[in-house]
C-alpha cells in the first residue's frame, strides 16, 4: 500500500489544517561538498517551496457574461443580449437555420414592460387531473399564465412575487434538489470529431420566470470570456422548472468530449444532444431525448445524474430517497420511436437510509467504468454495478456531514465535508483511498457549502484550486493542492478568502470553473521561475440574474505599478507613507497625489505666464476691467433670474451661481489686497440690491481654524506656513488663494427664494407643515422658553452663585410640559402669547442677543466686563421673579 | 462564516435536535420492521439472494455475517460490537497492550464495563434521550471526523436492490409523523415549521451561529471571522492581537483554534514561541483518559482537538514534527564548529530523550507515527554525524580512536532507525516509504568508508524518485542482498524487538559517549 511517497496513515492519509504538521520524510542531500541547498530537505505534506504570497490571488478581470433575465424572443428561439452591444442582432439566416424564425421582440428586463404575449383572462381552466403530464408534443401557444392573486401582489413585491406564498420557508430553508442551473464546458459535435477540431465552449443555463427555459449558447474567448458575437442563444421551453443542468466531462482516455446536456426538471429527466454548431453564426442545433418522467420510474424525484466518462451512452440517476439506476442513452434522438432514455433492468439499487432526512444525494462515476460513488449526507458508498457489490467507504454519522463531491479526473475526486476538504484517490486496486485532507474551519453547520475545482497545469505538476462557497455569504474559500505524478498530493499550506465584490449581501448560487484547452505556447511561458497562477470561473449570485466571469491571478497588476512608481520616485518622503499604507489606502493616496500634481502643474504654468507678461500687464487696469465685467455679468444674471422666476417657483429649483462662472480670464493678477478690496466693493454694491454673497470669513475659518478677518490676512497666514516649502511659495500661495476664492464665491437672491419656499410649504401635508412652521416660530418659542431656560445657564455658570432654592425651581422642569405639548398646540399657544407678550418681547429680545454668549464662561470672559455686569443685573430680577412663581406652584403640589 | 470555538447551546436548537432524532429513530425502527417482514416472507431463491450467497462464500465470517448483512439497519451496530469484541479478545490475548499486564487487565475491565453499562442502560433509556440512542448506534471515530473504510474488499456486500418505493416510504413516514404529533404540540411555531420542512427533505439555511443574538457570542463570532480572514491575508500582527483577545474570553475552547495560534506564532518575530505554545498545549491538554464510545462528544470533537489513551492528539504530533524540523533547519544553518551547532545538537538530543520517554506511555506507545518520528530523529542524527566524513573541510581530528567512536555512533543511530521503523511497521496503520529510507541509511554508511562504495551507492540513490514502491515490502532484510557484505549494519543481527529496547538504547548511548 505504500505508493504515496509521503509517509501517512494507511486509512486517513495526511490530515492537515492551519498550523498542523503532518508526517514528513527527511530527505538528506546527497552531496555536502557544496554549501548551497539544492532541494528541500523535507518532503512534507505541506509544500512550502512556494513563496508565502503565491496564493495572494486577486481579481484581474471581471466582466458580465450574460444576464439570465434578458431574453429575446423569436418564435421558439430566445436570443441573448450582453451589455456591450446595444443593437439587437438577430441570427443570420443560413441554410442550416432557415427553419428558425427571425421575428424578434425585445423584452426589456426592467420589469414593468408586459410581454406582448400576455393576455388577461378572467378565468383559466387548468385541468385538475394530471398536473405533471404536460404535453410536450402538442404545440403550446406562447402564453404565460399568471394567477390573478399573483398579479395583485405584483405591485407590492415585484421581485419576490413568485415566492410570496411561502416567505418563511425561504428564509430558513433551501431545497437541496436544486443543483447547478448553469454549466459550461467544452463539447465536441460529430463534425468536430470528423474534422479534428478541439471543440467549442458552450454555456447552458436556465432562465425565464420560473426557470423553465433552457438556454444553450456558444462562448468565445477574446481577452475575457463572453457570449458569441451574435449573442445567439438557442432556448427551449421545458414547461417545468429546471432543477439541474449538467454537461458531462468525458474521460481523457477516450480522446473526445461529450456533446450532451442533461437536464432535471421538476417532473422529468431529459438529455439534449448538440448536433451541430454553426461556426459563423454560432447557431446551436439541438436534438432532445424523450423526457423520462418520474411517474414512469417510481414517482420519486430524481436529484442527480452522472454520465459515464468512458461510455458516452451510459448515465446514472439517483432519486431523493437514494434509489439509483443505470441507464442508456439512445444513439440517435431523431428517430421518433427510439429516442427514449432506457433504464437498464437489473442495474439498480438503493442506499436508502431512514435516518437521512435530507433529499440531497449525489451520484458520480469513480475510477473505473463500472464503479460509481453514491453519496447522501452521511455516507459515501462505492458500487461496482457489474460485479454486484457495494461498500460503505465513508460513514459520516458522528461529527461531520458530506457537503459535496466533485470528480477531478479518472483517478481522483474531491470530497467536501462540513469540516474538511479531502482528496479521494483510487488505489492500485481501484479502491477509493483518502490521500490528503485540509481542515477548512468553515462553519460546520452551514449546509449550503459546495465545492468546485479547477485544474491548473504546470510543467511538473498540476495545481488543484478548490473553491468552497456557500449560499449564505459572498466569500469564496480557496485552497490549493498540488498533484505531482505518482500520486503525490501536497497542500500549499494556506488558504485565501476572496470576497465577490458588489451587489447586495446574498450568497453565491453557483461557481463554475472553466476548462482550458492547453495550448503549447502558454505552457512554455509558465516554465520560467515566477510562480504564476491564473484561475478563472463563472459566478452567479443568489437572487441575481447576472452571470459574471472572473479571472484571478497572483501576479501583481502591471497597471497600478505604473501608476505608483513615479509618485514614489520623485517624492521619496512619500515612500515611507506608502509602505505603511494598505491596499485601499494606497489607492486613495495615489488618487489624491495625482490630483495634487495636476493642480500644481496648472498653477506653475499660470505663474510662469504671469511672470512673462508682468511687464506688458497693467494690473490696475486689469482689475478695473475685471470688476466691470463681473458687474455686467451679474446684472445679466439677476435679470435672467427675474425672468425665469415663475418657472423656478414651479420647478422648485433654486437660483444661485458661482462668481467664477460669470467671468473668464479671472486670475491674471498678482496683488491680493487689491483683489480683496475689489471684491469688497463688489459685495457691498450688490448687497444693497438685495443680493447675498457667501460669507468668506466663516469658510476661511475652516481652513485655518482661527478667525480670518480678511483675504489678505488669510493669504499672509498661508504664506507663513508655506514659505519654507518652496522658493516659489509666494506665487503658488497667491494662485491657491485665488483658486479658493473663485471656487467659494457664490451669490444668490434671497427674495427669489421666498415664493419657492411658500410654494413648497404649501404643498406639504398637514403634520409636516406644522413641523416646518414650528421651526419658523422657534425664535419666539425659544425666547418664550428662554426665560425659563435661563436657570440652566445661570445655574451652571459658577459666578452666579444662586441660592439653593433655585435648584428646586429648576427641577420643576417646565420643559417637559412644553416638549410634551404637540407642535400644533404649541404653535397656537405661541401665537397667542405673541400678541400678549408684546411688551416683554422687546426686553427679552435684547436678552436673547446676549444669552447664547452667557452659556459658556469662555465667551463671557471674552466679552467686555461691563456687558457681563449689565447682563447679570438684567437677568437677576427676572429670575428671582420666576423663582417666586415656581415656588408657588410647588406649594400647590404639596 | 467560520467555525466558532465555543459551544453554542440554545433551548431552541436543543429542541430541534430532539425532534429530529426522535423522528429519525422512529423512522428507522419502522423501516427495520418493514424490511424484516419482506425478508421473512420472501423466502424463494431470487437472483439477488443467490448472488448474495455466492459473494458471501468468499468470506470467512460466514453465517453471522450473512444474516446481518441482509439487515441493513443493524449492520452498523453489529460492526461496532464486532470491533469491540475483537479488541476485547485481542486484549485478552495480550496483543494490544503487551507491555504491562495491568494495563491489559484494566482495558479488559473497561470493555466489560462498557458492555455492561450499555446492556443495563439500553432498556432504561429507550425513550429518554433519543439523540443518545441514535449516537450509540454508530462507531465514533477518534482520528478523523468520519469512519473511513478504504480497504473496501473486506466489507463488500451485495448491492442492496430493495428499492424503497414511494408507497413504502409514505407508509413509514405516515406512521412516524403521527408519532411526532404529540411532541410537536409542545413546540414553538418556529420549531414546528423547522421540523416539518426537515421531514420534507429540505435543509436549514440558518445555523446556530447566524441566529446567535447574545452579545458575547456575536463578539466571539466576529472575532473568529476576523481571525481567519487576517490569517488568510497574512496580516500577522493583527491576527496575533485577535487571537490573544479571543483566547482570553471565557468558554472559548483553545483546543479548537490551536492550529491558527501555531500558524500566527510561527510568523511572529519570536521564532520559537510556536513551539513553546505547542509544548504548553501538550502539557495542559493531553488527556490520557479512555475514549468512551457512549458519551456524546458533541461539543468537543476528538479529531484535531483532543487526545485520549488510544489517540495521540494532533497538537502533540505537530509538536514533535515541528521541533524535529526546526532542529534540522537550525543545524543546517549553523556551522559544525559553531557554538550554535552544539546548542542545536543538544536540542536534538533533548528531543530524542523526550520521545524515548513518551513512547513508554499510552497514546504514544501504540502510535506508529510517533515511532516514525523517533526513527526520523535518528535518521537526522545519523546523517549529521556521517556528514563529517564526506565534508570538504573534513575534521582533522577524525583519525584513530576518534574516528572509530564516530563510526560507532553513526552505526548505532542507523541501527536505531531500523529498530524504530520496524516497530512503526508492527504497530501498523502507517505507510512509510521504507525502501527509500533503507537506501538513505546505506548511503550514510557508505560515507563512513570513504569514496570507494560511494559511486555505486549514488547510482542507487538516484533511482529513488522512480522507485517502484509496490516492491517495497515491509520486511527489512531482503532489500540488502545487493551489497550487504560491504556494510556492517547489514550483517548485524537484529535482536528481537521488544519494548524494553527503547529503554535500553539510552544506556548504550550514554556509555559510548
Amino acid at each position: 500500500m505504500s505508493e504515496g511517497q509521503i509517509p501517512s496513515s494507511d486509512v486517513l492519509g495526511s490530515q492537515l489544517g492551519v498550523g498542523v504538521q503532518g508526517a514528513s520524510l527527511y530527505c538528506p542531500q546527497e552531496n555536502y561538498t557544496t554549501k548551497k541547498q539544492e532541494k528541500p530537505q523535507w518532503l512534507r505534506p505541506v509544500d512550502d517551496t512556494l513563496a508565502e504570497d503565491a496564493l495572494d490571488l486577486h481579481i484581474v478581470v471581471k466582466s458580465l457574461l450574460c444576464d439570465t433575465a434578458i431574453r429575446y424572443i423569436s418564435d421558439d428561439k430566445v436570443l441573448q443580449e450582453s451589455d456591450a452591444d446595444d443593437d439587437l442582432i438577430t441570427s443570420d439566416i443560413d441554410e442550416d437555420t432557415d427553419n428558425q424564425g427571425d421575428t424578434s421582440i425585445v423584452v426589456n428586463p426592467v420589469i414593468p414592460v408586459v410581454p406582448k404575449d400576455v393576455h388577461f383572462f378572467k378565468k383559466v381552466d387548468v385541468g385538475n387531473g394530471s398536473m405533471f403530464g404536460v404535453n410536450c408534443d402538442t404545440p403550446v401557444s406562447f402564453q404565460d399564465y399568471i394567477p390573478s392573486d399573483l398579479l395583485r401582489n405584483l405591485d407590492d413585491t415585484l421581485q419576490e412575487s413568485t415566492n410570496s406564498s411561502r416567505p418563511m420557508q425561504d428564509a430558513f430553508f433551501w431545497d437541496p434538489t436544486v443543483a447547478n442551473r448553469l454549466d459550461s464546458q467544452y463539447i465536441q459535435t460529430a463534425s468536430d470529431l470528423r474534422n479534428y477540431r478541439d471543440g467549442t465552449e458552450i454555456i447552458a443555463y436556465a432562465s425565464g420566470k420560473t426557470g423553465s427555459v433552457l438556454n444553450i449558447a456558444v462562448l468565445t474567448r477574446q481577452n475575457t470570456l463572453h457570449l458569441n458575437r451574435h449573442n445567439n442563444v438557442t432556448s427551449i421551453e421545458l414547461h417545468s422548472p429546471i432543477k439541474s443542468i449538467k454537461i458531462p466531462g468525458a474521460s481523457e482516455s477516450i480522446g473526445r468530449r461529450s456533446n450532451l446536456v442533461g437536464i432535471i426538471t421538476e417532473n422529468s429527466f431529459q438529455i439534449f444532444r448538440i448536433e451541430s454548431v454553426h461556426s459563423r453564426s454560432c447557431d446551436v442545433m439541438v436534438s432532445s431525448s424523450e423526457p423520462l418522467y418520474f411517474v414512469e420510474i417510481d414517482d420519486l424525484q430524481v436529484v442527480d445524474f452522472a454520465f459515464n466518462p468512458w461510455d458516452l451512452q451510459q448515465f446514472a440517476i439517483i432519486d431523493i430517497k437514494g434509489n439509483w439506476s443505470i441507464g442508456r442513452i439512445p444513439k440517435n434522438f431523431n428517430n421518433n420511436n427510439k429516442r427514449k432514455l432506457q433504464l437498464i433492468d437489473n442495474l439498480h439499487g438503493t442506499i436508502f437510509d431512514p435516518e437521512e432526512l435530507s433529499s440531497w444525494k449525489r451520484i458520480e462515476w469513480f475510477s473505473h467504468f463500472q464503479k460509481i460513488l453514491v453519496f447522501d449526507r452521511s455516507k459515501m458508498i462505492e458500487i461496482d454495478f457489474m460485479n454486484n457489490w457495494q461498500t460503505e467507504v465513508v460513514q459520516a454519522k458522528a461529527w461531520s456531514n458530506i457537503r459535496d463531491y466533485k470528480r477531478i479526473d479518472d483517478k481522483n475526486g474531491i470530497l467536501l465535508t462540513s469540516r474538511e476538504i479531502i482528496i479521494v484517490g483510487a488505489s492500485e486496486s481501484n479502491d477509493p483511498v483518502r490521500r490528503i485532507s485540509w481542515k477548512h474551519d468553515l462553519d460546520p453547520d452551514d449546509t449550503t457549502l459546495r465545492i468546485t475545482v479547477q485544474k491548473v497545469k504546470k510543467p511538473d505538476h498540476i495545481l488543484l484550486v478548490a473553491f468552497v462557497y456557500s449560499m449564505r455569504h459572498k466569500r469564496i474559500y480557496m485552497h490549493v493542492f498540488s498533484h505531482k505524478k505518482a500520486n503525490l498530493f501536497q497542500s500549499l499550506g494556506c488558504s485565501t478568502v476572496l470576497e465577490i465584490p458588489g451587489g447586495t449581501p446574498t450568497g453565491i448560487e453557483t461557481i463554475l470553473t472553466l476548462d482550458h484547452i492547453d495550448d503549447e505556447s502558454r505552457r512554455e511561458e509558465d516554465a520560467d521561475e515566477n510562480f504564476e497562477l491564473v484561475v478563472d470561473f463563472l459566478v452567479k449570485l443568489r437572487n441575481s440574474s447576472e452571470v459574471y466571469y472572473y479571472a484571478l491571478s497572483n501576479t501583481q497588476n502591471s497597471e497600478p505599478n505604473k501608476q505608483e512608481t513615479p509618485i514614489i520616485v520623485d517624492h521619496p518622503e512619500w515612500a515611507s507613507l506608502f509602505n505603511n499604507a494598505d491596499e485601499r489606502e494606497k489607492e486613495s493616496i495615489g488618487a489624491l497625489v495625482s490630483q495634487i500634481k495636476l493642480k500644481e502643474r496648472e498653477r506653475i504654468s499660470r505663474v510662469q505666464n504671469l511672470i512673462e507678461h508682468e511687464n506688458s500687464h497693467d494690473e490696475d487696469k486689469y482689475l478695473q476691467d475685471l470688476g466691470y465685467r463681473l458687474s455686467i455679468a451679474t446684472n445679466e444674471l439677476l435679470e435672467s433670474w427675474q425672468k425665469t422666476k415663475d418657472e423656478s417657483i414651479l420647478s422648485g429649483s433654486l437660483s444661485h451661481s458661482k462668481l467664477k462662472n460669470l467671468v473668464e480670464n479671472s486670475d491674471s493678477f498678482a496683488s491680493i489686497p487689491e483683489f480683496s478690496s475689489l471684491l469688497d466693493q463688489f459685495f457691498q454694491y450688490y448687497q444693497d440690491q438685495d443680493v447675498t454673497f457667501i460669507g468668506f470669513e466663516k469658510l476661511l475659518h475652516l481652513f485655518l481654524h482661527e478667525d480670518v478677518p480678511g483675504l489678505d490676512i488669510f493669504y499672509n497666514k498661508l504664506l507663513q506656513c508655506w514659505v519654507l516649502v518652496s522658493p516659489q511659495a509666494e506665487l503658488l500661495t497667491k494662485e491657491i488663494v485665488k483658486d479658493i476664492i473663485w471656487s467659494l464665491a457664490r451669490l444668490e437672491k434671497p427674495s427669489l427664494f421666498e415664493p419657492i419656499q411658500n410654494e413648497i410649504s404649501r404643498s406639504l401635508s398637514g403634520p409636516y407643515q406644522d413641523i416646518i412652521s414650528s421651526w419658523d416660530m422657534d425664535d419666539i418659542n425659544e425666547e418664550d422658553e428662554s426665560n425659563e431656560f435661563n436657570f440652566d445657564s445661570q445655574f451652571s455658570a459658577p459666578f452666579n452663585g444662586r441660592p439653593p432654592f433655585n435648584l428646586n425651581s429648576q427641577s420643576q422642569i417646565p420643559t417637559i410640559k412644553s416638549s410634551q405639548s404637540s407642535g400644533l398646540a404649541r404653535r397656537k399657544r405661541i401665537l397667542k402669547t405673541q400678541s400678549q407678550k408684546a411688551t416683554p418681547l422687546s426686553q427679552s429680545t435684547q436678552n436673547l442677543s446676549v444669552l447664547p454668549d452667557s452659556m459658556t464662561p469662555a465667551f463671557t470672559l471674552m466679552q467686555p466686563p461691563s456687558s457681563q455686569i449689565s447682563f447679570v443685573n438684567d437677568s437677576q430680577p427676572r429670575n428671582s421673579q420666576k423663582a417666586k412663581k415656581k415656588k408657588k406652584r410647588i406649594r400647590g403640589f404639596g | 462564516m467560520f467555525e466558532v470555538p465555543i459551544t453554542l447551546t440554545n433551548k431552541k436548537f436543543a429542541q430541534r435536535r430532539k425532534l429530529k432524532y426522535q423522528y429519525i429513530n422512529h423512522l428507522s425502527r419502522r423501516f427495520d420492521r418493514i424490511t424484516k417482514k419482506i425478508n421473512t416472507t420472501d423466502s424463494l431463491p431470487t437472483p439477488e439472494n443467490s448472488a448474495a450467497e455466492n459473494n458471501d462464500e468468499d468470506y470467512e465470517d460466514d453465517e453471522e455475517e450473512r444474516n446481518y448483512e441482509s439487515d441493513v439497519g443493524e449492520s452498523s451496530v453489529r460492526q461496532q460490537t464486532k470491533r469491540r469484541r475483537e479488541r476485547h479478545w485481542k486484549s485478552v490475548i495480550g496483543e494490544l497492550y503487551s507491555s504491562t499486564e495491568t494495563e491489559s487487565d484494566s482495558q479488559e475491565e473497561d470493555v466489560q464495563e462498557g458492555d455492561q453499562v450499555e446492556h443495563e442502560t439500553r432498556p432504561k433509556e429507550e425513550d429518554t434521550d433519543e439523540e443518545r440512542k441514535f449516537w450509540k448506534k454508530y462507531e465514533k471515530p477518534e482520528k478523523s471526523f468520519e469512519v473511513w473504510q478504504t480497504v473496501s474488499s473486506q466489507n463488500r456486500s451485495p448491492i442492496n436492490k430493495q428499492i424503497i418505493t414511494y408507497h413504502n416510504f409514505k407508509k413509514i413516514e405516515k406512521n412516524s409523523l403521527r408519532k411526532m404529533e404529540i411532541p410537536l404540540l409542545h413546540c414553538t411555531k418556529e420549531n414546528k415549521l423547522y421540523f416539518q420542512l426537515l421531514a420534507k427533505g429540505l435543509e436549514p439555511l440558518q445555523s446556530p451561529t447566524s441566529a446567535a443574538r447574545n452579545y458575547q457570542t456575536r463578539h466571539i463570532i466576529t472575532l473568529t471571522n476576523l481571525l481567519h480572514l487576517n490569517v488568510s491575508r497574512h496580516n500577522w500582527p493583527l491576527a496575533y492581537k485577535i487571537f490573544a483577545t479571543l483566547i482570553r474570553i471565557p468558554n472559548v475552547r483553545i483546543k479548537s483554534i490551536w492550529g491558527i495560534g501555531v500558524k500566527i506564532l510561527d510568523n511572529s518575530p519570536n521564532s520559537s514561541s510556536s513551539l513553546d505554545f505547542l509544548k504548553w498545549m501538550c502539557q495542559v491538554y493531553s488527556s490520557k483518559s479512555r475514549f468512551v464510545q457512549n458519551v456524546n462528544y458533541r461539543s468537543v470533537v476528538p479529531p484535531f482537538q483532543t487526545g485520549s489513551r488510544t489517540h495521540t492528539s494532533k497538537f502533540a504530533i505537530t509538536y514533535l514534527w515541528s521541533s524535529l524540523i526546526n532542529c534540522q533547519k537550525a543545524i543546517e544553518s549553523s556551522n559544525v564548529t559553531d557554538n550554535q551547532y552544539e546548542v542545536e545538537n543538544s536540542r536534538l538530543e533533548e528531543l530524542i530523550d523526550k520521545i524515548s520517554e513518551w513512547v513508554l506511555i499510552p497514546p504514544f506507545m501504540e502510535d506508529a507515527e510517533v515511532y516514525f518520528i523517533y526513527a526520523s530523529c535518528h535518521l537526522l542524527k545519523a546523517d549529521i554525524l556521517s556528514r563529517q566524513f564526506v565534508n570538504d573541510n573534513r575534521n582533522s581530528d577524525l583519525v584513530g580512536l576518534n574516528k572509530d567512536i564516530n563510526i560507532n555512533q553513526v552505526i548505532k543511530h542507523i541501527h536505531y532507525v531500523k529498530v524504530f521503523l520496524q516497530t512503526c511497521l508492527e504497530k501498523g496503520g502507517f505507510t512509510i516509504p521504507s525502501r527509500l529510507i533503507e537506501n538513505q541509511l546505506k548511503s550514510f554508511e557508505s560515507r563512513l568508508y570513504g569514496e570507494a562504495h560511494d559511486i555505486r551507492e549514488r547510482e542507487m540513490v538516484d533511482d529513488y524518485g522512480n522507485t517502484d514502491n509496490s516492491s517495497a515490502d515491509n520486511s527489512f532484510g531482503d532489500v540488502y542482498e545487493t551489497n550487504a557484505e560491504f556494510l556492517d549494519t547489514q550483517l548485524m543481527d537484529l535482536p528481537p524487538i521488544e519494548n524494553e529496547m527503547a529503554e535500553n538504547h539510552y544506556s548504550d548511548e550514554d556509555s559510548s559517549e
